[in-house]
């Protein structure tokens, strides 16, 4: 039976890695937002570190309808389907994967935008394959440098910059594309015994840029005051406000 | 097959001036309890198996010190239970090929038949034995869960399997000095589950 719900200004279906960040904008902005989510609501001591559960027992729960949309995929449309393996490590939950991914948060690299036309001019046009359906973006990555910005600064990714403005600074990726500023915290610790191995084989180091702070009691720089500005808008209660606060 | 090595007396009662002061009944009894999902008799043929897939030897306890088979043998009343037909069928396919081609029970083979019978399940060379494997390869990825698994399952007893790794175990924290290249930290030799964080919520433990 169909039940008719009190109007809202706008629902949010899946409160994953897409869906969880544009709820906050939105309620910033003085929406009512409704979120929709398969999974649950999962808290600190769901998450124990235990790899026979975690990894082996289909953790947190079974994850019916992640398993249902596992991406299969076959060579051409007589092929059979790829099978689907029996535990896929996608979540239901708020949050959905970003609760156990790794916490990289690399942005893409210029070239990615220009896939086509850089192996083109590199390699020559005969090394994309025929018939294949690869494309340069639309736009290039410095379209969605702010928006990087601005997750980033949200999120709180630690990291060491290594092209602000086009100044190259060893410490950091000096391959990555222009950014408009350092990164909101400080870059962790590198793992113990990983750069000496890799400046052995004569690899070039950098720290990784991570959601997660360095140490519990790492500061952002220069943290954008969005929440403040938009503090005027909180009168208009959110359904989401244990997530937006 | 009621084989306990030294060492494993020896751990069990913690300190070796203490071994001579326990019944070596009681130290059986305290090592063997009875299986839960399989019979007796499929029970030992599993219990001789993972000893040979992580055997204990020079470089220190195997499957039989972490309890994998009970491990095993729990998981097939709980979270393995769709494997119980499997294991049925492939244990008496162990001894019906043992028999065949080595002449007496896989128990009672020597170690190195029991080698010769368990490559021939590997390479599926083993005649007579359909699938044979795919159980080989059943039995060794459980027995790799019953060895290095949290002991919350009944596996990795003692803590042996971490041991073995020199996995110093779950820590909630590392400290720069754990982060050190020189540094072994020194094992917690706690379950996610004895954190009281966890403990709340435990997970079937079969």
């Amino acid at each position: 039976m169909p039940v008719n719900l009190k109007p809202t200004d706008v629902v949010v279906v899946g409160l994953g890695a897409a869906g969880g960040v544009a709820v906050l904008p939105l309620t910033q902005a003085g929406l009512e937002v409704i979120g929709l989510e398969a999974g649950t609501w999962l808290r600190p001591d769901d998450f124990a570190p235990d790899e026979l559960r975690n990894n082996f027992r289909g953790w947190p729960q079974a994850v019916q309808k992640a398993n249902r949309e596992i991406p299969t995929h076959r060579a051409n449309r007589n092929a059979p389907m790829s099978p689907r393996l029996a535990i896929h490590p996608m979540m239901n939950a708020v949050g959905g994967t970003t609760l156990h991914y790794w916490a990289q948060s690399w942005r893409l690299n210029p070239w990615d935008f220009k896939v086509v036309s850089e192996t083109t001019r590199r390699y020559g046009a005969s090394r994309v394959p025929k018939g294949s359906t690869v494309e340069d973006w639309p736009f290039g990555l410095d379209e969605l440098e702010p928006y990087y910005d601005k997750v980033e600064y949200e999120i709180g990714v630690s990291g060491q910059a290594g092209n602000i403005k086009g100044k190259i600074d060893p410490r950091g990726n000096t391959f990555e594309g222009v950014r408009a500023r350092e990164y909101p915290m400080a870059p962790i610790k590198a793992a113990r015994g990983a750069p000496i191995t890799a400046t052995a084989h004569g690899a070039v180091v950098t720290s990784t840029p991570r959601a997660r702070p360095r140490s519990p009691r790492s500061r952002r720089r220069r943290r954008r005051s969005i929440s403040r500005s938009s503090a005027k808008h909180t009168s208009r209660r959110s359904r989401l406000a244990p997530m937006a606060a | 097959m009621d084989h306990i090595s030294r060492r494993d007396i020896l751990k069990r009662v913690g300190v070796a001036g203490a071994a001579a002061a326990v019944p070596i009944d009681a130290i059986a009894q305290a090592a063997r309890e009875p299986f839960e999902t399989l019979t007796a008799a499929e029970g030992a043929t599993l219990e001789a198996m993972v000893a040979r897939l992580i055997p204990t030897d020079s470089n220190g306890p195997g499957a039989t010190d972490a309890r994998a088979a009970r491990y095993i043998d729990r998981a097939l009343g709980g979270f393995l239970t769709a494997f119980l037909v499997a294991y049925r069928t492939g244990l008496a396919g162990v001894e019906t090929y043992a028999r065949t081609a080595k002449g007496a029970s896989f128990t009672q083979l020597s170690a190195q038949d029991q080698d010769a019978v368990l490559t021939d399940m590997e390479n599926n060379a083993a005649k007579g034995f359909p699938a044979a494997a795919l159980f080989f390869n059943v039995v060794l990825s459980h027995t790799i869960q019953g060895t290095f698994c949290d002991p919350f399952y009944g596996g990795n007893a003692n803590f042996v399997g971490w041991d073995l790794l020199g996995y110093p175990g779950i820590r909630l924290t590392a400290s720069a000095n754990d982060q050190r290249m020189d540094v072994s930290p020194a094992p917690t030799h706690m379950s996610a589950y004895d954190f009281s964080m966890f403990a709340r919520k435990k997970p079937n433990a079969r």
